[in-house]
């Protein structure tokens, strides 16, 4: 284990920094928050991410050839890191890129490669997920949606909720059932579907983070073959290797990190009694530990199949500490955030993330899943520190 | 940061692993102490000059962890707080024959009085005639005849310095009984009434700064620290397995234990919380190997494990049933272990507010020099 910077990670932060304070950047940055000062719940944060992207910035863990920069996932993850801390709101990211992006490079074919990716990359194209469905909620199996053969192509039926940024996006991982088999884990398949095509209708579910959950409605969507990923009816085992990889935690961790630090600008060291100093200590802890099982994740892609306990155990963690310190501070901020002498600006940050917490124990497989996942995978394996053999990890 | 498994540590974890198979479980920790030094362990982490392999404290975090993790007395971790004392030493410095003995493993020392000088109203060891005389009840481990105590007391001079004596057992043992209040079938620590007790200047070996909380300029409670959390890190993995393995071959209404969710989900919640204590954990010690500053997260390392272990530990006596509560399960070993254990360098909460302190620090520290730049650049 290393638990310092790598000179490549240190130089991509320090590059990111740089981009950070150029023109075009600094102007969408700017622009971003005065549309959230001003009270708009959404911004388009495209603009910014198109601007990153000219620095080959927004997709680096890609091939050079798709629009990246090759590097490592741990130095992706430094500019991620490094990006968050700018200010980028990174949902839209996470979809289109770290989600959708790396679902493509993993199991897309060269030609789907070879026409989305670059795209993606630039800030062309934005993605996100079509997955669960009304009555449909985790268990994803029981989709309804139906793609069913028409000529040389398909046709896509159904309706996805609680999504999200579909509004700002052109393309959607959908998944869909093409037919059955004994089990319901059979069937599906996945398709990249084009959300501006005719039979799309996209729209929001009015909901409690800034965030809105998607509706998005289906009608008889045609898409031609070179939008099935995989092969058909066995999406279900992509999707399981994939939905790892919207495990790492990073993105919940950097909420964390966010929510803790402007939880403490508004302690003052001189009047933060006992009691509270023990809760900055043991929240800035789990904050931490959320990093740590993050970067321990991502040092695990790229060297084969991402192992799905540890995801579940990064996923567990990051996402249940995120919301945890959300709702800390706003017991120790009190009504209205206005107890101590926290800024209007940290104010507005720590109100929002009290309310898209609760969504981040229950987007990428809730926390009772997790549990699950971790029980049911991780107590045999002789390998894992911890594990029923006795463990040899260090 | 790679956080991928250390495959030296793993080499090194297995071999101590197997090499402690053969102690005999329970409170005596001679055979666990022997067969550490058959394979030189406690030269391991231990610097050159003393004789030692100079691996780190990644290493002797690994070390503390084992032991640990089969619930075995902590032989380890009191006798490399003196090794780090006198890491920097001479050969004829007070204390470096206990130094060379702990490294050749023929020395157990057992820290103690380490919960105690972290408050600043702990009694103080007034200077008469060249010799300190503490005031106060130390409670010291007792995991072998032969221990000496590596004792910390304050002293009563304006700046209250923390110093560590090392008292052998020939010093140690008369005077003291057993602890009170203790009760109950388990071994009790023993209990020293330091003011039957004289501290000469040739038994101190180090110090551990002065304030509350210690300056702790040499780093040694920071890196005593980081031991012990791997200690109890080791309690709290060696009970998780022993819960794991019991449920998932018992069965009870037609199904394996382990089945239901309400014994699995409270496991698997401490294999997470285990698993972030194995990364804060090597993180101090990494840290500190590095060279980089470490004491918040040692004190946040600890306490971290010490809560999880806690917890950990009586989820798996509970999944035991009844039968983890008898003698002949092993749980049950853990159980006795971790109490004293958790609090042996202090209460957690009294580290989170250390912690707290730290974190509170760095954060205005951060903002006043940004307003600093900021005026600058106007």
């Amino acid at each position: 284990m290393n638990f310092g910077e790598s000179d490549a990670e240190r130089a991509l932060r320090a590059e990111v920094r740089e981009v950070l304070g150029t023109p075009p950047v600094r102007s969408a940055l700017d622009d971003l928050g005065r549309a959230m000062a001003s009270g708009e719940r959404e911004p388009d944060v495209r603009p910014l991410y198109r601007a990153l992207a000219a620095h080959r910035l927004f997709a680096a863990s890609w091939p050079e050839q798709y629009g990246g920069r090759g590097v490592s996932h741990l130095e992706a993850a430094a500019v991620i890191e490094e990006l968050v801390r700018g200010g980028m709101p990174d949902m839209l990211q996470v979809l289109s890129v770290q989600i959708v992006g790396l679902f493509l490079l993993e199991a897309g074919s060269e030609e789907q490669k070879a026409r989305y990716l670059p795209k993606l990359a630039s800030g062309e194209l934005f993605a996100t997920v079509l997955y669960t469905e009304p009555e449909v909620g985790s268990d994803l199996a029981s989709l309804r949606a139906t793609a069913v053969r028409d000529g040389d192509g398909y046709r896509l039926s159904g309706t996805k909720v609680f999504g999200l940024k579909s509004g700002m996006s052109d393309l959607g991982l959908c998944a869909v059932r093409t037919g059955t088999g004994t089990t319901k884990y059979e069937g599906i398949s996945l398709f990249l579907v084009d959300l501006h095509a005719e039979g799309v209708t996209r729209g929001h579910i009015a909901s409690l983070a800034d965030e809105q959950y998607d509706r998005v409605e289906l009608d008889r969507v045609w898409v031609g073959e070179d939008a099935l990923l995989g092969a058909e009816g066995e999406g279900w085992s992509l999707l399981t290797r994939c939905l790892a990889i919207e495990r790492t935690g990073l993105d919940y961790s950097l909420k964390a990190a966010r929510w803790y630090d402007a939880t403490l600008t508004g302690l003052i060291p001189e009047t933060t009694d006992d009691a509270l100093l023990e809760e900055v200590g043991r929240y800035g802890a789990a904050v931490d530990a959320g990093r740590l099982l993050a970067w321990s994740t991502i040092s695990q892609l790229g060297r084969g199949p991402l192992d799905p306990t540890s995801a579940a155990i990064s996923k567990y963690h990051t996402s249940e500490t995120a919301q945890q310190v959300a709702t800390w501070a706003a017991l120790v901020h009190g009504h209205g955030y206005g107890l101590r002498a926290l800024s209007p600006e940290k104010a507005a940050v720590l109100e929002a993330g009290y309310r898209e917490g609760p969504g981040l124990t229950l987007s990428a497989g809730t926390s009772e899943m997790m549990l699950e996942l971790v029980a049911s995978s991780a107590f045999d394996r002789p390998d894992v520190i911890g594990g029923a053999g006795g463990g040899s990890e260090i | 940061m790679d956080l991928r498994s250390d495959p030296v540590l793993e080499r090194i974890a297995g071999t101590i692993r197997e090499g402690l198979s053969v102690a005999e479980p329970g409170p005596d920790g001679t055979s666990a102490q022997a067969a550490l030094a058959d394979m030189d362990g406690f030269a391991f982490a231990a610097a050159i000059d003393l004789g030692g392999f100079d691996l780190g404290l990644s290493c002797g975090v690994t070390i503390s962890l084992e032991l640990g993790r089969r619930a075995l007395p902590d032989v380890y971790t009191g006798g490399m707080l003196v090794v780090d004392a006198l890491a920097e030493a001479g050969d004829d410095a007070p204390g470096a024959d206990i130094a060379a003995a702990v490294v050749a493993g023929k020395q157990v020392v057992v820290a103690a009085g380490l919960d105690l000088v972290c408050r600043p109203t702990a009694g103080r060891a007034r200077l008469e005639e060249d010799a300190w005389r503490p005031s106060g009840v130390l409670t010291v481990e007792d995991v072998q005849p032969d221990q000496a105590c590596c004792a910390a007391f304050r002293t009563e001079e304006a700046d209250g310095e923390v110093l560590l004596a090392v008292l052998p057992a020939s010093v140690w043992r008369p005077p003291a009984g057993r602890a009170f209040p203790w009760s109950g079938p388990v071994e009790s620590p023993a209990s020293l009434p330091l003011d039957r007790v004289t501290v000469t200047s040739g038994q101190v070996v180090g110090g551990l700064g002065t304030g509350s909380p210690l300056s702790d300029p040499a780093g040694l409670l920071a890196r005593h620290r980081v031991r012990q959390a791997g200690y109890l890190l080791g309690l709290g993995l060696g009970a998780h397995a022993l819960a794991v393995t019991h449920t998932a071959n018992r069965r009870q209404f037609d199904r394996f234990v382990l089945d239901n969710q309400a014994v699995a989900f409270p496991l698997a919640k401490a294999k997470i919380d285990l698993e972030a204590a194995r990364l804060l954990v090597y993180r101090a010690a990494w840290q500190a190997d590095a060279g980089e500053p470490f004491a918040r997260e040692a004190a946040e390392a600890l306490a971290w494990t010490a809560e999880v272990a806690l917890r950990t530990i009586r989820i798996s006596v509970q999944a035991h049933g009844a039968r983890g509560l008898t003698l002949g399960a092993p749980v049950h070993r853990f159980f006795e272990v971790i109490r004293s254990a958790a609090t042996r360098l202090g209460p957690p909460g009294a580290l989170w507010q250390e912690a707290g302190r730290h974190r509170l620090a760095a954060v205005h520290s951060a903002a006043v020099d940004s307003d600093v730049a900021v005026e600058r650049q106007s």
